[in-house]
């Protein structure tokens, strides 16, 4: 009975309890919707780590990881690969050409590491043919000869983009409810074509006033994007056998990840190409990605695979990017630190109203006291008001983070605004929260253990009450 | 009036424990927010000073058009007189000519993109400093066999020494910091040194051979003696091809720096990319970096036609929004901090109100206004968010100095995380700043704000109610 | 065997300034089914007394005995659950917990004794009926008169089935109709189920009903009478 004892206390001054309540819940709301923020993050990273850059396990010579050499490729490349075949986890393979080389047009020059790879494996491994930008060609589809995929970064780099508004643009513009009045004051520009965003920019502002640039203009800037796709981009290498080489390749497509580094490294050619200019034999081949059906087998098909070929480097994704790796090790912990410190906070209101409550009760505490109720009894009847005073609001604030949870991963929440900050780290600018049954479960933990650890304090005056004192009443 | 005030301080004592308890909060607020700020501010300023002074410059003059298009091609001509006038601006402190491009390195079979910097040795040496940089000693595996072939060396020496294989260092002090020896013990650093010495020197304005980071170093596996391959693009399209020998390795504190960089001597570099008298930029750091903006506009009109002047965050886009970024979310936790001491706070006056009522009654039954009565209740918060602040503000401050001069210094993989991501591992606390402050009144105000509904009710304080009580 | 045995009772409050002997050398038996009243001025210490015999309070000398067992030498510990199986307590306000209802009130101290589930239902039901709120079981304190509320009280204080009831100044707030009420039902108990009450009170209405008055005068018990069937009112 003591349990609806400190139930039916909790709810004795309302005015009271409802401030607290309050103040957990929003708490609490916040804890959730960070949590689920931090885990949607954590998520996309993951998924772009290992479904775009990584893999789940790449296998390379352990010589080629201290030192890119040419000639550093991967012992027994043949017999891996058979083994993958057989190996049920595995879901695909792709074995690829890496060379580090330098790029220019005419325009502009940049160090580009070129990736031969066997284009249908590929995109049983890398969903990066799934990111190719709209407008932006395709991924080796209508080869032709020496093509070649860059990222958008890349592009930029070597000025193959450009800005450009067309007839077309503006109509795409109007239906996608730009005014068409906002549209006529860009006709002074229109076909004009300019080599840098800022260039562009500089003439949309002679026309457009600051409000409209606000609401357009990012749509404005997307819709005159022009790539050159079939541009020729010159590649200087050295080849196995040391010697300079030049060869030009066509831009067949044009990709675009939320990693920008990766963007700004990687550019992918077909294998024969590469293999060929680079004077490297059938099977020899620096990387091995390997992608498995499921994420959790990871380590131990690591293992095996280590085990079987143990002069091959076989790495996990968790290691190849450690920063991904780092943080979904110590996810967890982050996401309870944060709660645990949000009801830090909380405990002191909790405290004081609880002391409140105590002092206000101290002749029916003496009575019970007197009639028999031991301090075990009396500490649990506090602890136990406290504990229900904290989880109606925490409650409550799971439920309404949750809420809050559910509708902003249908949308996704767009960072943008400092989303080239987080590419620049390789972590995706838009974001879709999501939160597991387990979280609910250790937050609802931590939330009994604070009102037990707040209950402390007012129950111990409770319990330091003399019931002869208590009980006495002046007359 | 000195009355009021005393009542008011000694109301506030009545109730030690709900006194206290309140105060802490308000701590705790102000401590965490403090301690956290100035984490963020000072890795923020941290990491302007490894990128931004250290090497970019908080302002570059530049060709107009060099910003969006940073090819050789937007070379301008740096004449003496113009460096004179940069130089002779009361806010710069030192003004230097570069010329940076991109190119291809190769050693062997290695080979990466770095970024060349054609640079004035000697003027250099007041912006970047490379001389201060340079690499003097380096323990490599072979070194270290050898050093340990001594087998006097204690122990834990040992292990000190195996943790740092393939570490360079530009100093003997900071070899013998990361050994954990003492300047006692010179017998075994003096060894250690001689046996790690690395050969090197730093540029001189006619050299012929280039400086390269370290870690550039170590990846091409090219030392001081071996030589260079660079290829790149030169003024209008012209090939540039040339072999270098090393004269030295310079060690940069950003890891994003350090794996690329290649210095050179400033005319080399112009023979180098087919340049005339040109430079791509002229590096500027300032002596009040708060006045930034007003020395850009300053700057700007010594050649308007020609060139502009850029500062680092027009420069390095990405870096202000990481900062940006990380700063906002900082500020929306602690609203939410805040927040909840605000129903804290909100709560305990309304406690103490309600508690007191009958008294309230009795005080205005006998005469006091309602208005005096509020302003002691409202003094006796002030009081308490005034303790619990200064409180805070007093704890937090040894805590930022010592976190200032004596950084957090991160090990293992995390330190690895924020090297991999061009940062290094270290969170240094920013010194006394506005943000100190601000966070003192942001929960002053607070305080005020919470207690204004409660407090109001007194003015409606009924005196037979309040005596008779509910 | 008598319910309680008091033997040579001192109880001495001292403070810094002044020393006071609530308690002054009392001997003091009573045995089973007594119905006493402890009556005195304020500050004859019957408060005190009362509170010593109830085991709320420990005596700077002297005995005291339920049933032979000698109280004054348990621990504060021990004495908590003494109380709760063996005395019942009636105060003179605030006896009941105002979240619970009459039912619930009653239930509460058998619950805590260990009692099963059918065995306080039926109890609970039983005490309540006899105290003549069968039909106010569900009610809360709030919703009861001081009169209903006190009933209550010697309910709850009987259903623990204690050696002896106190019930201090039980009909100070009560007017004189639920006093004679009150006092009526008491009484009633006292006869059929031989329950010991004692009272400390100032009021007449309560004297008269009495079995036996204990007159306290400065820690001294300086008149202790029977009263017999026919001077009682």
């Amino acid at each position: 009975m003591i349990w609806s004892i400190a139930w039916k206390n909790v709810w004795r001054n309302r005015k009271r309890s409802l401030i607290v309540i309050a103040s957990v819940m929003l708490g609490t709301t916040a804890g959730v919707f960070t949590t689920g923020l931090i885990i949607g993050w954590v998520d996309q990273r993951v998924k772009v780590v290992i479904h775009t850059e990584d893999a789940h396990i790449k296998i390379h010579s352990p010589a080629y990881l201290s030192n890119e050499e040419i000639s550093n490729t991967i012992q027994q490349s043949d017999a891996i690969a058979h083994y993958l075949d057989k190996m049920p986890e595995v879901k695909a393979y792709s074995k690829r050409i890496k060379l580090m080389t330098m790029a220019a047009t005419s325009r502009g020059n940049t160090a580009l590491l070129l990736q031969g790879i066997d284009v249908m494996k590929e995109k049983q491994v890398s969903e990066l043919y799934t990111q190719i930008i709209p407008n932006g060609g395709n991924f080796f589809e209508n080869a032709g000869s020496y093509p070649i995929v860059i990222s958008e970064k890349s592009a930029e780099q070597l000025r193959i983009k450009s800005f450009q508004l067309s007839e077309s643009k503006i109509d795409s513009l109007q239906k996608a409810d730009v005014p068409g009045d906002v549209l006529a004051k860009l006709n002074p520009i229109l076909n004009i074509r300019y080599n840098t965003k800022n260039l562009f920019r500089k003439d949309v502002e002679k026309y457009l006033s600051k409000k409209e640039i606000s609401n357009y203009g990012f749509a404005i800037n997307k819709a005159s994007e022009h790539f050159r796709l079939r541009s020729k981009i010159v590649f200087t290498l050295t080849d196995k056998q040391g010697e300079l080489i030049s060869q030009s390749f066509r831009v067949c497509g044009i990709f675009h990840t939320s990693n920008s580094m990766f963007d700004q490294l990687n550019a992918f050619v077909l294998q024969k190409d590469l293999a060929q200019l680079a004077g490297m034999g059938p099977n020899e081949f620096h990387e091995i990605g390997v992608l498995l059906h499921d994420n959790e087998a990871t380590k131990s098909v690591q293992q095996d695979i280590k085990k079987h070929f143990p002069q091959a480097s076989v790495l996990n994704w968790m290691e190849l990017a450690p920063d991904a790796g780092i943080i979904t090790q110590y996810m967890d912990l982050y996401n309870y630190i944060i709660m645990g410190f949000i009801l830090f906070a909380l405990a002191f209101g909790i405290i004081n109203t609880m002391l409140m409550a105590v002092l206000e009760r101290t002749k029916e505490l003496g009575m019970l006291m007197a009639i028999g109720m031991n301090h075990k009894r009396v500490f649990n009847m506090i602890m136990l008001e406290t504990v229900f005073l904290t989880l109606v609001g925490a409650v409550a604030g799971m439920l309404l983070g949750w809420i809050v949870i559910e509708i902003s991963s249908r949308t996704g929440l767009d960072f943008s605004s400092v989303g080239e900050g987080f590419e620049a780290m390789g972590w995706p600018a838009i974001v879709y929260p999501r939160i597991t049954f387990n979280y609910f479960v250790g937050i609802t933990l931590l939330v009994i253990a604070t009102g037990i650890l707040a209950s402390i304090i007012p129950a111990r005056k409770a319990l330091k009450l003399n019931p002869v004192e208590a009980i006495r009443t002046d007359n | 009036m000195k009355d009021i005030f005393k009542i008011a301080w000694r109301n506030l004592w009545r109730n030690r424990r709900r006194t206290t308890i309140t105060a802490a909060s308000i701590f705790f607020a102000i401590f965490f927010a403090i301690c956290m700020r100035s984490f963020q501010l000072g890795t923020y300023d941290f990491m302007i000073k490894q990128l931004i002074e250290a090497y970019t410059g908080y302002l570059q003059v530049q060709q107009k058009d060099y910003l969006d298009d940073p090819s050789i091609d937007n070379a301008f001509e740096a004449s003496p007189e113009l460096l004179k006038k940069i130089n002779s601006d009361p806010n710069v402190k030192v003004a230097v000519p570069r010329i940076e491009s991109f190119a291809l390195a190769s050693t062997g079979n290695l080979s990466k993109g770095v970024m060349v910097s054609g640079i004035s040795p000697e003027q250099e040496r007041k912006m970047s400093n490379p001389a201060h940089q340079l690499v003097r000693y380096r323990l490599t595996s072979q070194k270290i066999a050898l050093i340990l072939q001594d087998k006097s060396i204690p122990a834990e020496t040992v292990d000190k020494i195996k943790s740092l294989e393939n570490q360079s260092f530009i100093s003997k002090s900071n070899l013998m910091t990361d050994l954990g020896l003492t300047p006692d013990d010179p017998l075994l650093l003096d060894k250690i040194c001689k046996l790690t010495t690395m050969k090197g020197r730093y540029l001189q304005a006619d050299d012929q051979c280039v400086l390269i980071s370290d870690l550039l170093s170590k990846y091409l596996k090219a030392n001081v003696g071996d030589s260079i391959v660079l290829m790149g693009q030169g003024y209008q399209g012209v090939s540039a091809a040339n072999i270098y020998p090393i004269c030295g390795i310079v060690k940069l504190p950003s890891p994003e720096l350090d794996n690329k960089l290649v210095y050179m001597p400033i005319d080399q570099a112009a023979t180098f990319f087919s340049l005339t008298g040109q430079v791509t930029s002229i590096a500027i750091n300032l002596k009040n970096t708060d006045a930034m903006k007003e020395t850009q506009k300053r700057l700007a009109y010594l050649d308007p036609v020609n060139l502009s002047v850029k500062n680092w965050e027009e420069m390095n886009p990405t870096l202000k929004q990481q900062i940006q970024g990380d700063s906002e979310s900082g500020k929306v936790f602690l609203a939410v901090l805040y927040i909840i001491i605000f129903f804290g706070v909100f709560g305990t006056v309304q406690m103490m109100i309600s508690e007191r009522w009958r008294e309230f009654g009795m005080m205005v039954a006998i005469g006091m206004k309602r208005g005096k009565l509020a302003l002691i209740v409202a003094i006796e918060m002030l009081f308490l968010g005034f303790i619990g602040a200064v409180s805070g503000m007093l704890l937090a401050s040894p805590c930022i100095v010592i976190g200032h001069y004596y950084p957090y210094t991160m090990t293992g993989e995390m330190a690895r995380m924020y090297q991999d991501m061009g940062f290094a591992p270290v969170m240094p606390m920013a010194l006394f700043d506005s943000y100190f402050f601000l966070q003192g009144v942001v929960i002053f105000l607070m305080v005020i704000l919470a207690s204004y509904l409660p407090i109001r009710s007194i003015m409606k304080l009924n005196v037979t109610q309040a005596l008779h009580g509910n | 065997m008598n319910v309680i045995e008091i033997k040579e009772l001192v109880k001495i409050y001292s403070n810094t300034v002044v020393q006071v002997t609530a308690v002054d050398k009392v001997d003091l038996t009573i045995k089973k089914g007594e119905f006493t009243a402890i009556v005195g001025p304020s500050g004859s210490g019957k408060t005190t007394l009362l509170n010593l015999i109830g085991g709320l309070d420990q005596p700077t000398s002297g005995q005291i005995f339920v049933e032979n067992v000698d109280i004054t030498q348990m621990s504060s510990k021990k004495l908590i659950d003494f109380r709760l199986n063996n005395i019942g307590f009636v105060f003179q306000s605030y006896n009941l917990i105002p979240v619970l209802t009459a039912y619930e009130n009653v239930a509460f101290i058998m619950e805590m004794q260990g009692a099963s589930k059918s065995v306080i239902d039926t109890r609970t039901r039983e005490i309540l009926t006899e105290v003549g709120l069968g039909d106010r079981m569900n009610s809360r304190p709030n919703q009861l008169s001081g009169g209903q509320q006190q009933r209550v009280a010697v309910a709850r204080a009987m259903a623990s089935k204690p050696k002896f009831i106190i019930a201090d100044e039980p009909t100070a707030n009560l007017d004189s109709k639920s006093t004679a009420h009150l006092l009526e039902m008491m009484e009633e108990l006292n006869h059929r189920e031989n329950i010991t009450f004692i009272f400390s009170t100032h009021d007449q209405r309560v004297m008269n009903k009495a079995h036996r008055i204990i007159v306290l005068e400065d820690g001294k018990i300086v008149k202790d009478d029977k009263i017999p069937e026919n001077q009682r009112v």
